[in-house]
């Protein structure tokens, strides 16, 4: 349906009036105008003649009717695909409703009428058209208030969009479950809160929690149990173990034993003692009759030594006086010979001194005659240099003289080769004059007569040609440059006589001449340094020391004598002197050996007199030696018997002497075992007080058939928590797949409205989507930059466009089930910047393509970027 | 003539904690009441004499109470004499126990705690008391010993013998051990009564398991039994007589369900009558198939038939799903998202790639989902 145009008579503010509202175009179609202008009364009426019953009188009626009372009128001229048709009703003074073709013919009239809107609009507000419209201000999805009729409006526009969705996408309790699948959901999560947390564990004070806390307390309690079941097993085992060994160590056998063993330990200690004390006694006596032996076998002992000490000291002493008087004698024999070495040596050192002297005054000699002749080569070599100095010093001045030199020679030659190519280039450019005479009259230049040949004029020249007159010759352009010619020439005269030369070859010659000069210095140079290679100051120096030496070596007799017969004089004595020396020295230290063997003589004879002194005191009187010696011995044979009768019978007894340490340690494990039951009796009996106690305690308490219990209660309570979990974890299940499942439902129902949502929204917001409540079937969260608002939280202009995004997208799928339906804003969007409100623009166009959308507005400046059609309203008094 | 009777195995004190604590007084006072139960199927039997074949006794270390109170009840039958031999729960090892009760016991009770012969009333009582938990040795060796000429000879072990199927035994999965089998002919005995086998088996002619008078678990399908003996000269025959004693019943059921079953009608057949119910206990498995729908009916006939028994227990977990639509469209017909929340829990309780564990976590899910479903089509 499109609507084309709307007329309303005394409505409102158009009391009396018609006003028509034409030129409603297929796309957007904007009525701006100011404020009081009636475009509110144009949307209310236009709401009325589609939703209002014409017999109706309600609040909503009568608001449209004007002061002056009076029939209300209202007609729509809409488009359907049978054509045109004319909508128009009266209310209240006139209550009247019909339907005209466009012919005029009546399709219906009143209640026909009424019901023939009504499925025009599909029901009127209960159907699909009732949520196109946007009343002024709105930017909830749907009314908010809690009256009677807003909630009637609400309902009937839930019951509209259920309507829409289910046509598209199925019944949605029969897609989603419903509200029957809600409260299984709420059943199950309701079951699942009893048991679980959100998190899934057991929840504090649910039946799971205090089935898994009875579990553990029961788990405490039978590790408690089995502990002290434990404490009773061992005990149990400790006391029997105890019982068995207070058996076996209080039998009146086993005691027995014991005290036997002491009784015959203790005996063997006291027969060990007594036999250690025999023992120890004659160990004594033996001790006794060593020290008696020991004494008397030393008193032998030192009489006999002391006889020999006697006798070898007397011979010692006669040995010592005899090498006394051997040292003496070879003491004075090589004194002697010391003293004819002295004389010998004396002898061949004076002859070395002589043969010494004879030698250095030979040396003297030599020297003198080297020096003269030193002396006179140098003399010599000092006249040859001295004439080769003078001879260079004259040759030098030669040099000196010629100034020609190489360079010189070259610039000369370089001045001559220009001059003569100079001349050659203006002798072939000048003019040839050949003359021949016949006569003696000759051709004058200057005066000067010119010889019969040929001439080149370089440069204009006058001719007198006696008595013919004067001739000119003028080369013209062909003359030679004489000027150049003439420089050239002046520079190479000038560098000639700068050389001293007459010209070239005098310039060669010249040349050539100082090159030999150069040469005889050279060789002069040469000639003088080899004769003087230091310079003729050095000869004359040496000439000088060669002369003193001369003068310092006087001759003698002997300077001039064989220096060969000399040395070998000098060596004869040396060698004579040397061999004097060495007995001379061998002479003196056998005398001083002789000394000292002398004197060591003399000290040994001197002791051995006192040593023999000594001995002599201590043997005494030799006359009573041998009965002293026959005394001694005897006594010492007497000891000794009595130590070989003490060392048997000590024999005897320690080797029948038993073990003392064996006899003591038996004794000592003798008394230990009987010490050791006693103690151990003791302590056993006060174990086994002790394991009784505790096992007559235990056995008591009855802790094994506690512990069965509670371990039979354990498992009956794991058990218990093991359902619990068990419970939990299939509820837990069963509201995850009962979630998804409604999930998937609700994705599927929603997706139609979503797919035409989805570029609308796009257009205001990138990468934005709306979540849909599944009750209401509105938008109930906005979805962008990752994260999810509730609408109720965004911003009122946001809230206004969604509010309208979301009727345009219903409106879109009413037109893709073939029943588009106007949309109509009446100042919408007042909530928008002007941003947001230029993309709702572009919003509604877009859903204008094949959609009619009519726009209300007071805001003009605003809305006039909106474009679309304007429609013409006219306003004529009523007929 | 000699006639006796041989019971064993009566495990007084035993704590039952895997019971609930009402459950548990009763068979402990069930277990403490077989005392009298014995000394009257005793008299009505003619015996004079009750022989225990060990486990007297449930822990080595019983409570006074237990100890006291079973001396009390024999007391309480001074025309009975009670002899009783320890076994591997109460052996000789504890000596605290028997000390205790050889201080406390009454005139009618004689403990067998050597291996020698005691006489009495005409029979030479041979006991092979256990000297451990675990003896390691077989104890009735030493019954080849020599008794008064013409007096009966009576065995008395506890513990399991070695070859059960060579002994001729009834019961192929008796107690394995180390008792000879033959020990009754190589002792010449005439009688040779054992315990520690809760069950009641004859091995051979004169060698008997008495079983015991008050059962503790499902293991054991019968209800407490003594064996009433009468020998009636020195190598004749023994008469053995079984007699019931016991108080309660533990009956394992086993219900092979498949779809379509009558639930109702085959519980009826596999449990009790009401009568019986009070005096027992039941353990319940199910196996095989059932729709969620009836899987939901029988635990909750289960649920109220529980009640009735001293303890009811079910299993279920080895039911597997049958899937059925019916159960599904009862879920929701519409196919809509209840529906493929039931589909994918369903599919999860057969998905071969998931754990046993997680295949019962989506079964009860499932079964949930039911309930919740149920609960709210009834609102």
């Amino acid at each position: 349906m499109k609507l084309r145009s709307l007329t309303l008579s005394n409505v409102r503010k158009f009391a009396g009036q018609t006003a028509t509202l034409s030129g409603i175009g297929d796309g957007v179609s904007v009525v701006s105008e100011a404020n009081e202008f009636g475009k509110s009364t144009f949307f209310d009426a236009l709401y009325a003649l589609f939703f209002l019953k014409y017999g109706a009188a309600t609040r909503e009626v009568k608001s449209l009717q004007p002061q002056t009372g009076g029939p209300v009128r209202i007609a729509a001229e809409v488009e359907l695909p049978a054509g045109r048709f004319t909508l128009e009703k009266s209310f209240l003074a006139q209550k009247r409703a019909s339907v005209r073709d466009a012919g005029g013919t009546l399709v219906a009239q009143d209640d026909e009428a009424e019901r023939w809107i009504a499925a025009l609009m599909d029901k009127g507000l209960e159907g699909p058209a009732g949520l196109l419209w946007v009343r002024q201000g709105v930017t909830a999805l749907e009314p908010s208030g809690s009256t009677g009729a807003e909630k009637t409006e609400k309902e009937k526009l839930l019951g509209a969009r259920r309507d829409l969705l289910s046509s598209v996408a199925g019944e949605i309790d029969m897609v989603t479950g419903g509200r029957r699948m809600d409260r299984v959901i709420e059943a199950a999560r309701a079951a699942l809160a009893q048991l679980a947390t959100a998190t899934g564990q057991p929840k504090t004070n649910g039946p799971w929690k205090d089935a898994v806390q009875e579990a553990e307390a029961l788990q405490t309690r039978k590790a408690e149990l089995e502990a002290a079941c434990s404490t009773l097993t061992a005990s149990l085992a400790k006391r029997r173990q105890v019982a068995g060994m207070l058996v076996t160590l209080d039998q009146p056998e086993a005691r027995k034993a014991r005290q036997t063993a002491l009784d015959e330990a203790e005996r063997a200690d006291r027969a060990a003692a007594a036999h250690a004390d025999r023992l120890s006694e004659m160990r004594a006596q033996q001790r006794l009759a060593q020290l008696e032996y020991d004494r008397s076998h030393e008193a032998l002992e030192r009489l006999l030594k002391q006889a020999d000490a006697y006798t070898q000291a007397g011979e010692t002493l006669e040995k010592t006086r005899a090498h006394l008087e051997s040292c003496r004698t070879k003491a004075d024999t090589v004194a002697q010979r010391v003293r004819v070495a002295e004389a010998e040596l004396r002898a061949a050192t004076l002859a070395v001194t002589t043969h010494r002297r004879a030698r250095e005054a030979a040396q003297q000699g030599a020297l003198r005659r080297n020096a003269q002749e030193k002396h006179d080569a140098l003399a010599k070599r000092l006249k040859d240099a001295l004439a080769k100095r003078a001879e260079l010093e004259q040759t030098d001045a030669t040099l000196a003289a010629l100034r020609m030199d190489l360079a010189t020679l070259d610039r000369i030659e370089a001045a001559h080769e220009r001059y003569r190519k100079l001349q050659a280039e203006a002798v072939s450019g000048g003019v040839r004059m050949q003359l021949s005479y016949e006569g003696s009259t000759r051709v004058l230049r200057n005066g000067q007569p010119l010889e019969a040949e040929t001439h080149t004029i370089l440069a204009p020249d006058m001719f007198d040609l006696p008595g013919i007159g004067r001739m000119t010759l003028d080369p013209g352009s062909a003359a030679a440059d004489i000027d150049k010619v003439d420089g050239a020439l002046t520079e190479l005269n000038g560098l000639l006589e700068k050389a001293g030369v007459a010209d070239l070859s005098s310039a060669r010659a010249a040349t050539r001449r100082r090159q030999e000069v150069q040469g005889e210095v050279k060789v002069l140079k040469s000639v003088l340094h080899t004769l003087a290679p230091d310079g003729i100051g050095a000869i004359q120096t040496a000439l000088a020391e060669a002369a003193a030496v001369i003068q310092a070596h006087v001759p003698t007799e002997q300077s001039g004598a064989d220096p060969e017969t000399l040395i070998r004089d000098l060596e004869a004595s040396e060698a004579r002197e040397a061999q004097a020396r060495a007995t001379y020295d061998a002479a003196v230290a056998e005398a001083a050996g002789a000394q000292t063997a002398l004197a060591r003589a003399q000290a040994q004879q001197a002791a051995a007199t006192a040593t023999f002194e000594t001995s002599k005191d201590a043997h005494g009187d030799p006359q009573t030696y041998p009965a002293r010696k026959a005394g001694a011995a005897q006594t010492e044979t007497v000891a000794e018997a009595a130590l070989a009768q003490a060392t048997d019978a000590v024999e005897v007894l320690g080797k029948d002497a038993p073990d003392r340490a064996t006899v003591t340690a038996g004794l000592a494990r003798a008394r230990s075992a009987v010490d050791n039951a006693q103690r151990d009796i003791a302590r056993l009996t006060a174990e086994q007080a002790d394991l009784n106690a505790t096992i007559r305690a235990r056995a008591e308490d009855g802790v094994e058939e506690a512990l069965a219990e509670v371990t039979g209660r354990y498992a009956i309570a794991q058990d218990r928590a093991d359902r619990f979990a068990h419970e939990a974890e299939s509820l837990a299940l069963l509201v995850e797949t009962l979630t998804a499942k409604r999930g998937a439902a609700q994705e599927t129902y929603f997706g139609p409205v979503q797919h035409e949502l989805a570029p609308l929204l796009a257009i205001l917001h990138a990468d934005a989507a709306l979540s849909f409540d599944p009750a209401s079937l509105l938008p109930d969260g906005l979805a962008r930059d990752g994260t999810q608002e509730k609408l109720e939280v965004l911003s009122g202009g946001t809230q206004e466009q969604i509010a309208i995004l979301t009727r345009l997208a219903f409106a879109r799928l009413f037109a893709k089930q073939g029943k588009p339906m106007p949309i109509v804003l009446d100042d919408a969007l007042v909530y928008s910047d002007d941003d947001r409100i230029i993309k709702m623009f572009t919003a509604l166009h877009r859903v204008a393509l094949d959609q009619q959308v009519i726009v209300f507005s007071c805001r003009q400046m605003a809305f006039s970027g909106l474009g679309g059609t304007r429609p013409t309203v006219e306003i004529t008094p009523m007929s | 003539m000699f006639r006796f009777l041989h019971a064993s195995d009566l495990h007084l004190g035993k704590p039952f904690g895997r019971h609930a604590e009402d459950v548990r007084g009763r068979l402990r006072q069930a277990r403490h009441g077989a005392l009298q139960r014995l000394a009257q199927a005793a008299r009505e039997g003619g015996a004079e004499t009750i022989l225990l074949a060990g486990d007297t006794f449930d822990q080595e270390t019983p409570a006074p109470t237990v100890t006291r109170q079973a001396l009390n009840a024999m007391a309480q039958a001074p025309d009975l004499k009670w002899m009783i031999m320890p076994g591997n729960h109460d052996s000789l090892a504890v000596t605290e126990l028997w000390q205790t009760v050889a201080r406390d016991k009454p005139d009618n009770v004689l403990l067998l705690l050597e291996p020698v012969p005691v006489i009495v009333a005409g029979a030479a009582i041979l006991a092979a008391p256990c000297t451990a938990r675990n003896p390691g040795r077989d104890l009735t060796a030493d019954m080849d010993q020599p008794t008064p000429e013409g007096l009966v000879r009576i065995g008395l072990g506890h513990g399991g013998i070695h070859d059960f199927a060579a002994a001729g035994s009834a019961a192929p999965d008796g107690p394995s051990g180390i008792i000879a089998p033959d020990r009754a002919a190589q002792a010449d005995l005439d009688y040779l009564g054992l315990g520690d086998w809760h069950g009641q088996i004859r091995v051979t002619a004169n060698t008997w398991y008495s079983g015991t008078p008050e059962p503790d678990s499902f293991k054991h399908p019968q209800t407490g039994r003594a064996l009433l003996v009468e020998i009636v000269a020195r190598r004749a025959p023994p008469l053995v007589t079984p007699v019931s004693v016991g108080a309660l019943a533990w009956q394992r059921v086993t219900l092979d369900l498949t779809p379509g079953e009558a639930i109702e009608a085959l519980l009826g057949d596999v449990l009790p009558a009401m009568a019986l119910r009070r005096d027992t206990l039941v353990e319940l498995v199910g196996r095989g198939r059932l729709g969620l729908r009836e899987r939901h009916r029988l635990q909750a006939s289960l649920d109220c038939t529980a009640p009735d028994f001293l303890s009811f227990a079910s299993d279920l977990t080895q039911v597997q799903l049958a899937q059925q639509d019916a159960d599904l469209d009862g879920i929701d017909p519409s196919g809509g998202a209840l529906r493929q929340a039931a589909e994918t829990l369903t599919a999860r309780t057969q998905d071969p790639d998931l754990s046993v564990h997680d295949r019962r976590i989506a079964l009860s899910a499932l079964s949930h989902l039911f309930s919740f479903v149920a609960v709210e089509d009834a609102t």
